[in-house]
């Protein structure tokens, strides 16, 4: 065959194949128009182990007439089970809901990890989904946020942005979640967002156990405030997340409190920014709440299988904050830098030994004590581990830039 | 040859789910294997000369026997074909598309792998040239993502603590040696400098080492949760997985790597089986045969292959992995003996010569 004809035939091999990938069935009945999708952004389940039933609801959005605008609101359905109910929400919505691009599931307090582990392989939910938990009931919670999002023009983006890095909580993903459950610990944690009203939002400053969160990151608490963005009157206003919900394989076991929460995310969650406040005192004068931004961190678990004891090693870089720093005067320098340290490193101990202890009483493990001990000492943690006889040490280094 | 030494392919998923953390532990054994294998094939290639694959061959086993291992060869080739073809419609169908017309579009892959089977094995390699560089940065830009972030690598640990599994990952998914079977075509068409030699020694190993630090990664990530990992996993999801979905679509640069890869190592493997083919009829009707492979390739991926747990059942099974594991030592073996063979006989050759000429100059001198 001469290569003229072969050029021939490339040619008219390639011309019925354009032509039947441009007209096949699936091309040419395929809708081009972008307002055919609904994109689902969160997804909210509800369930228990007891009842049958799953509830699903989710925040969708969908473009409108007008050029680049887009419309959110939410849907619930039900259904005999989770799959079940997710496919039922194509069907209360016209069309195919989306979910890749689902960016964060909202978990109700009766939701067992067994329907996060459906919804990660059974449906098109992706595996570095955030999770969040509600209080009492996801819809609920979904409702409020997409109302919030509504009024303040926040995407939920902005708002899974800010709980990763800024907040001083541990967040966790949908695989991170299942994977912790299925680790030796055999305990998982999620962050519990609430809403805040106006009337608690003014008054909301204080309440993380004395320790006042403020600053320009919106506090350790992950507080965020109406910056005015929203609607006058009653409604919500902000959001807060300052707890953890604890899971053990079967089910919520409890809540850390923000104390406890932030233990947790000293040493399980690659926080990178955060607030550290502790009470000095210096010249027999306690000054309150000195506080200062946490620029970084390293923490690890050190295991002594052989004294049945473990260290949690934190070193954390603080720069002080100027203005109660400067009130305890600057001709002993080193001297108050030092104490300063000391108060944070304590501060610190505090919150790591709650989370440590409250969960313990949970028969939870969030700071993955018990996974240290199954990896690199797996004969003892088969034979002798067992977590109420581990003495858990702290070697807290804090350095003051 | 980093493409092929970069198997970032679905198989690793199967081995996981069925292994657990120690996946990584039986891909390093095969990676290892497969680098011994690299190295005997560039020590034909240094040896053989000018003689190609073929020729060796023949001169080895005879032209029957040639031809019996070249087809063979071809066989193992084809099958390698077959998962290289089944796991990017795999990729393509459960993680790229979300209706994927698996019949029609595996025409788009089978055009392109008879243009490749109808070009050169130079412009093959002139092609991979260009793509090089992306393979490069898309590998460096996925390893600092992974080192950067927190990802916890530690989650590897323990090692063998079910050493039933292990021991059945070992003997069931060794589908992915032989990825340098292809290298047989260069036997004969390349010259081996120096340089030559530990630039695709060093490829073959840096592409090993990122093919076990991905596996590492995926063992990291599903260590305790081996079950949920399935097709649609790949190395983006765990790159997300460590520091969340808010950097965008960092999928894309592994999409884009991974298919570079099994791209190039499908029309290697397409152009490798062709030329087989060819020796084996003894005709050279490149055109013919390459839409006859693909006509086969089409049958086998549609009719035969069109079920996920068919695909895996064939390629994760122990009767798949010792196909792999013989031709994967055989064939760079093969290559070797024939060209040390070939070397001998061509010394022999020259000395019986040099023997002649001298005999003849002694009858010319007592002839006068």
């Amino acid at each position: 065959m001469t290569a003229r004809k072969k050029l021939l035939i490339y040619k008219i091999l390639l011309f019925i194949f354009a032509f039947l990938i441009a007209f096949m069935p699936a091309t040419a009945s395929r809708s081009k128009e972008v307002n055919s999708r609904v994109i689902v952004e969160i997804l909210g389940i509800d369930g228990s182990a007891d009842s049958d039933k799953v509830s699903v609801t989710a925040q969708y959005v969908m473009p409108t007439q007008s050029q680049g605008a887009t419309s959110k609101d939410t849907v619930t359905v039900e259904g005999d089970s989770l799959t079940l109910a997710v496919e039922t929400l194509n069907t209360a919505l016209g069309r195919r809901a989306e979910l890749g691009h689902c960016s964060m599931v909202v978990v109700g307090s009766s939701t067992t990890p067994e329907h996060l582990g459906t919804l990660m392989t059974a449906t098109d939910v992706t595996a570095d989904v955030y999770l969040s938990a509600a209080e009492e009931k996801a819809s609920d919670l979904v409702s409020d946020i997409t109302e919030f999002m509504k009024k303040t023009g926040a995407t939920d983006a902005d708002f899974i942005a800010y709980g990763a890095k800024k907040a001083q909580i541990a967040t966790n993903t949908l695989l991170g979640f299942l994977s912790d459950l299925g680790s030796a610990s055999k305990s998982a944690y999620i962050p519990i967002v609430t809403m805040l009203d106006k009337e608690k939002g003014g008054s909301s400053g204080g309440e993380s156990g004395g320790n006042e969160q403020q600053g320009e990151d919106g506090g350790g608490s992950g507080e965020q405030k109406d910056d005015g963005g929203g609607e006058s009157g009653g409604g919500q206003t902000g959001m807060k997340v300052d707890k953890l919900a604890l899971y053990n394989g079967e089910r919520r076991v409890g809540v850390l409190d923000s104390g406890a929460a932030r233990g947790v995310a000293w040493v399980s969650a690659p926080v990178e920014k955060g607030i550290v406040t502790a009470d000095v005192e210096f010249d027999g004068k306690t000054i309150k709440d000195v506080s200062g931004h946490l620029l970084k961190k390293r923490a690890s678990i050190k295991i002594e299988p052989q004294n049945n004891s473990a260290t949690i090693k934190i070193k954390a870089y603080v720069e002080p904050n100027g203005d109660k720093f400067n009130e305890l005067g600057s001709e002993k320098r080193a001297e108050i830098s030092k104490i300063i340290r000391d108060a944070y490193s304590k501060s610190i101990e505090r919150d790591v030994n709650k989370a440590f202890e409250d969960a313990l009483e949970m028969e939870c493990d969030p700071l993955f004590i018990g996974r240290e001990f199954y990896r690199y000492a797996p004969e003892f943690y088969n034979n002798s581990y067992y977590p109420h006889n581990i003495t858990v040490n702290y070697d807290i280094e804090v350095v003051l830039k | 040859m980093l493409a092929m030494a970069t198997k970032m392919f679905l198989l690793p998923i199967y081995l996981l789910r069925s292994t657990g953390r120690d996946a990584y532990i039986i891909m390093a054994i095969n990676g290892a294997a497969d680098l011994v294998s690299l190295v005997v094939m560039l020590a034909a290639i240094k040896k053989a000369g000018d003689a190609d694959f073929f020729e060796l061959m023949v001169g080895l086993l005879g032209k029957i026997g040639a031809k019996i291992a070249v087809a063979l060869i071809a066989l193992f080739l084809f099958f390698k074909l077959n998962i290289s073809v089944g796991e990017t419609l795999a990729f393509y169908g459960t993680n790229v598309f979300t209706d994927f017309n698996k019949t029609l579009m595996i025409i788009v892959l089978l055009v392109f792998l008879a243009a490749a089977a109808n070009h050169t094995l130079r412009s093959i390699c002139r092609l991979n040239e260009f793509f090089v560089p992306i393979v490069g940065l898309c590998l460096a830009v996925l390893i600092a993502i992974v080192i950067m972030t927190s990802f916890d690598l530690a989650n590897i640990f323990p090692a063998l603590q079910n050493t039933g599994a292990f021991k059945h990952g070992l003997i069931s998914h060794a589908s992915w040696l032989g990825d340098f079977t292809p290298l047989i075509l260069f036997v004969g068409r390349t010259k081996m400098k120096k340089h030559t030699v530990w630039f695709a020694g060093g490829a073959g190993v840096i592409g090993t080492c990122v093919a076990l630090f991905f596996a590492i990664v995926m063992s990291a990530a599903f260590g305790n949760v081996p079950t949920l990992a399935d097709t649609t996993t790949n190395i983006s999801n765990i790159l997300q997985f460590s520091m969340g979905n808010v950097y965008g679509r960092i999928d894309m640069i592994s999409s884009i790597l991974w298919s570079i890869a099994i791209f190039i190592e499908a029309a290697l493997f397409s152009y490798a089986v062709c030329r087989c083919v060819a020796f084996v009829i003894g005709k050279n009707f490149h055109f013919r045969i390459s839409l006859g492979v693909c006509a086969a390739l089409y049958i086998v991926q549609v009719f035969a292959l069109v079920d996920p747990v068919n695909f895996s059942a064939v390629y994760a099974s122990v009767y798949g992995s010792a196909i792999s594991t013989v031709f994967g030592i055989a064939a760079p073996v093969l290559a070797l003996i024939g060209a040390v063979v070939n070397n001998k006989r061509g010394k022999q050759n020259n000395d019986n010569e040099q023997n002649r000429s001298v005999g003849d100059k002694t009858f010319i001198k007592e002839e006068s």
